[in-house]
């Protein structure tokens, strides 16, 4: 399949496809984390990173097939997920935000630290696994997941958890519990982003996984539209298209990049489709549209509509 | 004599310095119309917090249906059959008006994060038997028309509504209500008043705080003043309103304003 | 580990944490009047640093005089900042100013590296290398200067918040906005004013780093901004005195644990101390717990 598509695109324009569903993969489990239950997270990119090394390690040390290192990679990340999740739920709002900062940290240190990983130098030599194909599959299921998730019991108990806590609580939620949950499905989502990753650039360094990298997912899902799944795929795929399309002054491109995510907030700070509910807005325009082709005065009958 | 349903016995609940509640005993039994009447900053909402679990008890007890509650989560007492509105509305904003219902359903359910991808048929039963219930929840306070609109697009009376019919979908054994008829004109108080007995009618026992004297009295089977945290006395509406200490209460805290 | 040795590691450590102090007052006003933590406070440090750097190698002007410039430069573009980034989200959603500092710090930071390249630039030794020793420690001038010159400014700070018209003004700012813009206060011109003493002291921060490490890099807010925000949060977010407390605090606990082999991992030390705190007492060391409102 992958040789088929070769053919008639062009290799850079697959590796960007790629990226792009890698990326969205990890964002949407962003949005899970602070869109739908609400909880600032800035350490999400240190998740990817373990679901990465966790996914490359396996292949390399254990030679287990490709998608078992992926899924071990989401597992790694979920188990770490409740564990930075657990003590840190009690905390709200910016505390959180910043207790999962120091984490991401502390973990990125580690990875710098660890033999096994490379060190500072990197791992190198991973496989190249990753298809476009697989990425855009598994985008798909991750979105679908979301839809399901967020169209259910669980998924409204996160939301409500959003909206406030405490009244939540007084629903019959255990706040603490659900938190906990969404945290670790999150990071799960993160680390198959991380397994497939490892396998699409095929070397990686723990300084790819900082705070940097947590705050660019978040802008990919805060840009979007916090809280909107149709947001996260948007701003998942402008924002990663953008640093390629100002690819031609490589030396400023960082630099507008930070500009125009200042202005972005600026103008349109709930994000591009923040507040916007896209299914009943497309059926509006649909119908909009159609209305336009029948008569305007009365049906058949001679009665005005 | 049955035990009371709700009952609360040397309930103390201090903050630092300041003593919220101090030693508050009370006894509902079941199907009673119970008020908690006082002066701003006599304790009242403090009592609803402690009772639902909000904040620990410093000192007392708390017993729902003779068992002991007192410092439980919030979430477990809310599963026991405490339900609750809030005197400064906490509805879920930006969702629908049947979302924040559904959401009051919470305890009907059981599906998790399997049961939300997966959707076994226990699963699909579950969520209709939840739109069923937030469907006559609503249909009893009146609002199942609106149910599509954003909470807070609601009226400020409607939105009291709302919050009424969260409470009331889990099929509570007692409703707790902090001021429902707070900022509502009187043509909404009489409709409120309505509902509120029909809801009791229902066998749901109903304790609620509220400020207008004339709600109070016209509602209540039984009323209790507190005042300073401390409870000055109990009785009927008519022996309450004729107790000295009460008016003094009143007076005391309109003069030193 | 001796006593000597102790003695002077925490001398080195008070150094350090002097200069993590200066940027961590920045980071805690500002959130203790906006609740926002300014992302891009770090790589003011930066320019501080860079602007002192280009004082004295290019105008050939004295260091003091050159601490001065710098203290004045940041202050200008802190204020520019809060004025185009920060001061139209006022109003908005909670998430939207943080993003927009990203951004801020994004850019300035390539800003510097576009211009100057990312490797570090040599700081010139600008005081005499001279090493003073008390008793079992032995001080260099420059560390004398670094503690001087940071606890003179912390002074300064505080006799302005405590004493003076517009610090008054920032405490009730600080307090309650809104109460404090319906008193009449000119909040616009609070607010730039926090910014601005914050800016001027992380700029301090960035010159005397740069006389004490003698090098600069345009990345160098990055690190050093973290970990004077984990300072700010451990002293306790929005306290002054714990910023200071913070910093210094982070600063020995940094120097310590080198001295005990934990070199490779000494960027993590502030933040494993950032959890700890969170994880006991999330306000900070000196900070007043939140009673939450039902």
């Amino acid at each position: 399949m992958e040789e088929l598509l070769r053919q008639y695109m062009n290799l850079y324009y697959i590796q960007v496809l790629t990226l792009i569903c890698i990326m969205m993969i990890a964002a949407l489990g962003l949005h899970l984390i602070t869109g739908v239950t609400g909880q600032l997270s800035f350490g999400h990119a240190a998740f990817v990173g373990i679901g990465a090394y966790a996914a490359a390690l396996s292949n390399i040390h254990w030679g287990l097939p490709f998608l078992i290192c992926v899924l071990l990679g989401g597992l790694a990340a979920a188990l770490a997920g409740v564990l930075v999740g657990f003590p840190s739920m009690r905390l709200t709002g910016d505390y959180l935000g910043i207790a999962t900062l120091g984490f991401a940290e502390i973990v990125r240190v580690i990875l710098m630290n660890m033999d096994i990983t490379g060190g500072a130098r990197g791992l190198a030599g991973i496989p190249r696994e990753t298809t476009l194909v697989l990425a855009f599959v598994l985008a798909a299921v991750a979105i679908w997941t979301m839809y399901r998730i967020q169209d259910s019991r669980f998924g409204r108990a996160l939301v409500a958890i959003r909206e406030d806590d405490i009244a939540a609580e007084c629903n019959g939620i255990n706040g603490l519990w659900y938190k906990v949950s969404a945290f670790a499905i999150g990071s799960f989502f993160a680390g198959v982003a991380g397994g497939l990753y490892a396998h699409f650039l095929q070397y990686l360094n723990p300084s790819g996984f900082g705070f940097a990298k947590s705050f660019e997912i978040l802008t990919f899902v805060v840009l979007g539209g916090l809280g909107s799944i149709p947001g996260t795929v948007l701003g998942t795929t402008i924002l990663t298209l953008l640093p390629e399309v100002l690819r031609f002054s490589a030396e400023y491109r960082m630099m507008m990049y930070g500009l125009l995510m200042v202005i972005m907030m600026i103008f349109r700070p709930r994000g591009l489709l923040g507040g916007v509910d896209l299914l009943p807005l497309l059926k509006r325009m649909l119908y909009s549209l159609r209305k336009k082709q029948t008569p305007l005065n009365g049906d058949g009958n001679g009665r005005s509509v | 004599m049955s035990t009371p349903l709700l009952e609360l016995s040397g309930l103390t609940i201090r903050f630092g310095g300041l003593t919220a509640v101090d030693r508050l005993d009370m006894k509902i039994p079941v199907s009673n119309i119970r008020a908690l009447i006082g002066p701003n900053g006599a304790g009242k909402s403090t009592v609803f917090n402690a009772i639902t679990g909000i904040y620990r008890p410093t000192e007392g007890r708390i017993t729902f249906q003779g068992q002991d509650i007192t410092g439980k989560h919030p979430y477990r007492i809310s599963a026991l059959g405490i339900a609750r509105t809030f005197q400064n509305i906490r509805l879920y904003k930006t969702l629908s008006v049947l979302d924040n219902v559904r959401i009051g359903a919470h305890g009907i359910g059981r599906g998790g994060l399997f049961g939300a991808i997966v959707r076994p048929p226990g699963i699909k039963a579950e969520e209709r038997r939840i739109n069923e219930a937030s469907g006559d929840a609503l249909e009893l306070v009146g609002l199942l028309r609106k149910k599509d609109e954003r909470a807070d697009s609601l009226s400020y009376g409607e939105q009291r509504r709302l919050e009424i019919a969260r409470a009331l979908v889990s099929a509570p054994q007692i409703l707790l209500l902090d001021e429902p008829a707070a900022g509502m004109n009187p043509q909404e108080k009489e409709r409120l008043m309505l509902m509120i007995q029909q809801i009791a009618a229902r066998g749901v026992t109903i304790f609620l705080v509220e400020h207008d004297m004339k709600f109070v009295m016209a509602l209540a089977q039984q009323v209790t003043v507190l005042d300073h945290g401390r409870k000055i006395c109990t009785g009927t509406p008519d022996e309450v309103q004729s107790n000295l200490s009460v008016i003094e209460a009143y007076l005391g805290k309109e003069e030193a304003v | 580990m001796t006593t000597d040795i102790v003695l002077q590691q925490l001398l080195n450590g008070l150094t350090l944490g002097s200069t993590y102090a200066l940027i961590a007052l920045g980071y805690t006003m500002v959130y203790g009047i906006i609740q926002l933590i300014n992302f891009a406070h770090g790589d003011v440090y930066m320019i501080g640093a860079f602007v002192g750097l280009t004082m004295v190698v290019v105008f050939g002007i004295n260091i003091w005089a050159a601490l001065f410039v710098a203290m004045i430069a940041c202050v200008l573009v802190a204020m520019t900042i809060e004025r185009v980034a920060y001061r139209p989200l006022r109003r908005s959603t909670r998430l939207a100013p943080l993003i927009s500092s990203i951004g801020v710090s994004i850019f300035l930071q390539t800003l510097m590296t576009s211009m100057k390249g990312p490797q570090p630039v040599g700081f010139p030794q600008v005081v005499s290398n001279t090493i003073y020793t008390i008793g079992p420690v032995k001080i260099a001038l420059v560390q004398i200067i670094i503690l001087l010159v940071a606890a003179a400014l912390m002074i300064a700070l505080q006799l302005i918040v405590k004493r003076s018209k517009i610090g008054k003004a920032m405490r009730a700012t600080s307090e309650d906005y809104d109460t404090a813009s319906l008193m009449g206060v000119n909040v616009n011109r609070v607010i730039s004013f926090t910014f601005a003493i914050g800016a001027a002291l992380a700029a301090a921060g960035g010159v005397l780093i740069g006389m004490y490490f003698n090098s600069v890099f345009p990345l160098m807010g990055v690190m050093a901004g973290l970990k004077a925000f984990c300072a700010a949060v451990v002293g306790g977010i929005g306290s002054i005195p714990g910023a200071v407390i913070g910093g210094l605090f982070i600063g020995v606990a940094e120097v310590f644990g080198v001295a005990m082999g934990l070199g490779s991992y000494k960027d993590a030390i502030a933040f494993a101390l950032l959890i700890l705190v969170l994880l006991i007492k999330p306000t900070g060391i000196l900070g007043q717990p939140i009673q939450r409102k039902v």
